[in-house]
């Protein structure tokens, strides 16, 4: 969280179209490299998925290994 | 030593055995050392820096292994089940400590017992038997020989299956530099060579059986709050993906980024990392999640496999030994890997030094430093058989096994021809695993950690991908955020990955810390003592080599030398000029002079003035 904009937890999109995970990433401003994983409605999916309508996305930054 | 009043959260004594004299004594847990170190990595760092005599000799009688657990350690509140143990260690000959979950730190503390000070050397093997106030040095003639998880699962059958049990392996037992103490079948404490300090001493294990309790100076609310940091955990996002697949998890970003270690730190990618990822081990080996004490997010990833033939039982690998020994020895398979992972724990090795000292070795072969005559075989990249192979000679200490034994420094000092260039370490404790040349926040943490190439001070990986890779200057202060923060973790007595993987809030610790302590430190008075303890084990280090320093912090020759290859850092390094770039802003933010040492101004102002009767530091 520290590293996203304004270093809010959470963000409320709204926009026309169908947008790619990595679309997203570009309208926050979050770079690509900050993301390990991206889960729509409780599934990971890749950075090329579109979300339907009203779903919630979380973004996983990387942790910290060992 | 004394004690003042009565310590909430704390076991209340520290129990001494003294191997040369076959004695056990108790001694009351001080007051002023609890609420200026308060436990854990403090305690070990502390009654180090008191006990032992400058200059001893790590496998000498005079060298002690103190176990500590936290102020925190057993309670309920996410993830309290760490235990530190320290020394001087055998790899570095400077400050060593590693910390280790499963369950003994609670154990210990229900024992009543905040540490133990192993002292002298034992005359034949033995193990130390803790049962509330019953504590006895036992015979172990039975189990010496026997592997890390062997041992366990005997003294456990031996005494009963409620003792929380450490051992080492043969690699303890033969001194060497790297070897483990191991617990709860996959739990180890791997850095600096703790396991061979005991080996040294005949100590063959430590089992520990506690029902006595402790006091919380506020348990209804400590069971409040406690209740409160459950909740919150559970309600991060993310809570529910991390956990399936671990620290594993990690492998394909860090491979994203250029920081996989591959192929004895040649490059920072590696082809077939796909084959060896969190997806892997869920998918194909993993049957349990494994969790340590009061852990909700059980990293601890159970598998069983078949390799050539034969069931294997392993917890792992984990993200370090998929790096070290998937990546480093090009490894391609998740079982390649869980069975190299194997061979080590059971062996009593730290598969992150065992990894790069092997690949190290595989180097040294691919350029004619050795030839096979002298190794006893040729081992190539990708062969699991032979790092199997290796890993024994190394524990037996057997032929090659015998150099390899000393570490990666030893090793290459002993081989020369050139192979000092990439023997992989910094101060003498082999690097772990993130390939840093793209990474000069990381590269900063490897650096300056106390203890030598280990990233478990600072990962400041994120940090690198969040402000740019490219960048050098202005990323000193966070490595210093980061090794004050992540140590208190293990001073406390907890595990930090609630907080560095989901993002747990930090302020809840210090309310929880007033609960069970009565003692209202905020969370700045606790990174004070974290500091406190960053500066103490800097002049330990000063103390044991005299002209400890800069020279000292310096990366690699590899790093320094070598751009690398391929992978999104391709044709980077850190050229010497910037890497003492980075240790100049560094020291000037911590308050030490241009060698890297504290000033007396800086002791003064922790409460370090004692320091000054027993270390020569600069101007």
């Amino acid at each position: 969280m520290e590293y996203f904009p304004e270093r809010k937890g959470r963000y409320e999109l709204e926009f026309e179209g169908p947008t790619s995970i990595s679309g997203l990433l570009e309208r926050l401003g979050v770079g690509r490299a900050l993301v390990m994983a991206a889960i729509v409605d409780g599934k990971r999916r890749d950075f090329e998925y579109e979300p339907p309508d009203g779903a919630e996305v979380i973004l996983i930054t990387p942790p910290a290994g060992g | 030593m004394t004690q003042d009043a009565k310590l909430f959260g704390y076991g209340g004594r520290i129990l001494r055995v003294d191997l040369s004299k076959a004695a056990v004594r108790v001694e009351p847990t001080p007051e002023k050392m609890a609420r200026e170190y308060l436990g854990g990595r403090g305690f070990v760092a502390k009654i180090l820096w008191d006990e032992l005599p400058p200059g001893v000799e790590p496998f000498s009688a005079e060298n002690k292994v103190v176990v500590a657990s936290g102020p925190m350690s057993g309670l309920f509140l996410p993830s309290s089940g760490k235990i530190e143990m320290g020394t001087k260690s055998p790899a570095t000959g400077l400050y060593g400590e590693g910390n280790m979950g499963g369950h003994l730190a609670g154990e210990l503390k229900f024992a009543g017992y905040d540490a133990i000070i192993i002292e002298g050397l034992a005359p034949k093997p033995c193990y130390i038997m803790i049962d509330d106030d019953k504590v006895e040095i036992r015979d172990a003639a039975k189990y010496w020989g026997k592997g890390a998880f062997e041992t366990e699962k005997m003294i456990k059958g031996d005494l009963g299956e409620d003792f929380k049990v450490a051992t080492i392996g043969p690699a303890g037992e033969n001194l060497v530099v790297y070897a483990v103490v191991s617990h709860d079948f996959g739990r180890q404490v791997g850095r600096t060579g703790v396991g061979a300090v005991l080996g040294s001493k005949k100590v063959k294990a430590i089992a520990v059986r506690g029902s006595r309790g402790f006091e919380l100076a506020d348990s209804e609310g400590a069971y409040k709050k406690g209740k409160e940091m459950f909740d919150a955990c559970f309600a991060l996002p993310g809570f529910e993906d991390w956990t399936p697949y671990g620290t594993a998890g990690v492998t394909d970003w860090i491979n994203d980024i250029g920081a996989f270690p591959t192929r004895n730190f040649q490059t920072g990618y590696f082809e077939k990392h796909k084959n060896i990822n969190g997806a892997m081990l869920k998918d194909r080996i993993l049957i349990l999640d494994k969790g340590c004490t009061a852990c909700p997010i059980p990293c601890g990833k159970y598998s069983r496999f078949n390799y050539k033939g034969r069931l294997i039982y392993v917890e792992g690998p984990e993200y370090e030994t998929i790096a070290l020994m998937g990546g480093n020895l090009a490894l391609e398979s998740i079982e390649e890997v869980a069975y190299a992972n194997y061979v080590a724990d059971e062996l009593g090795l730290d598969t992150i030094s065992a990894g790069s000292v092997i690949g190290f070795a595989i180097e040294c072969l691919e350029k004619g430093v050795l030839k096979p005559a002298d190794v006893g075989r040729d081992v190539k990249w990708g062969d699991t058989d032979g790092v199997a192979w290796l890993l024994e000679r190394i524990a037996r200490r057997e032929g090659i096994g015998d150099i390899l034994a000393q570490g990666v420094k030893a090793a290459a000092a002993k081989f020369g021809k050139g192979s000092e260039k990439f023997a992989m370490h910094v101060k003498g404790l082999e690097i772990s695993g993130y390939e840093s040349r793209y990474a000069p926040a990381m590269m900063l943490a490897y650096m300056t950690a106390d203890i030598g190439g280990h990233h478990n001070r600072a990962w400041a990986i994120t940090y690198d991908a969040a402000v740019g890779q490219e960048k050098i200057e202005g990323k000193a202060w966070k490595v210093i955020e980061l090794q004050h923060v992540r140590p208190l973790f293990d001073t406390l007595g907890l595990c930090r990955f609630p907080w560095v993987e989901l993002g747990f809030e930090l302020h809840h610790y210090a309310d929880m810390f007033a609960l069970v302590t009565g003692w209202h430190y905020s969370w700045e008075d606790l990174l004070r003592v974290s500091e406190r303890i960053w500066n103490l084990t800097r002049c330990f280090n000063r103390r044991e080599k005299p002209d400890f320093g800069r020279a000292d912090d310096l990366p690699p020759p590899r790093w320094m030398e070598e751009p690398l290859p391929s992978g999104a850092g391709k044709g980077h390094l850190m050229s010497r000029e910037n890497a003492e770039k980075m240790l100049d802003e560094y020291y000037a933010l911590r308050g030490w002079d241009g060698n890297g040492l504290p000033t007396p101004a800086k002791l003064k102002e922790l409460g370090l003035d004692f320091v000054l009767e027993k270390v020569k530091l600069g101007a």
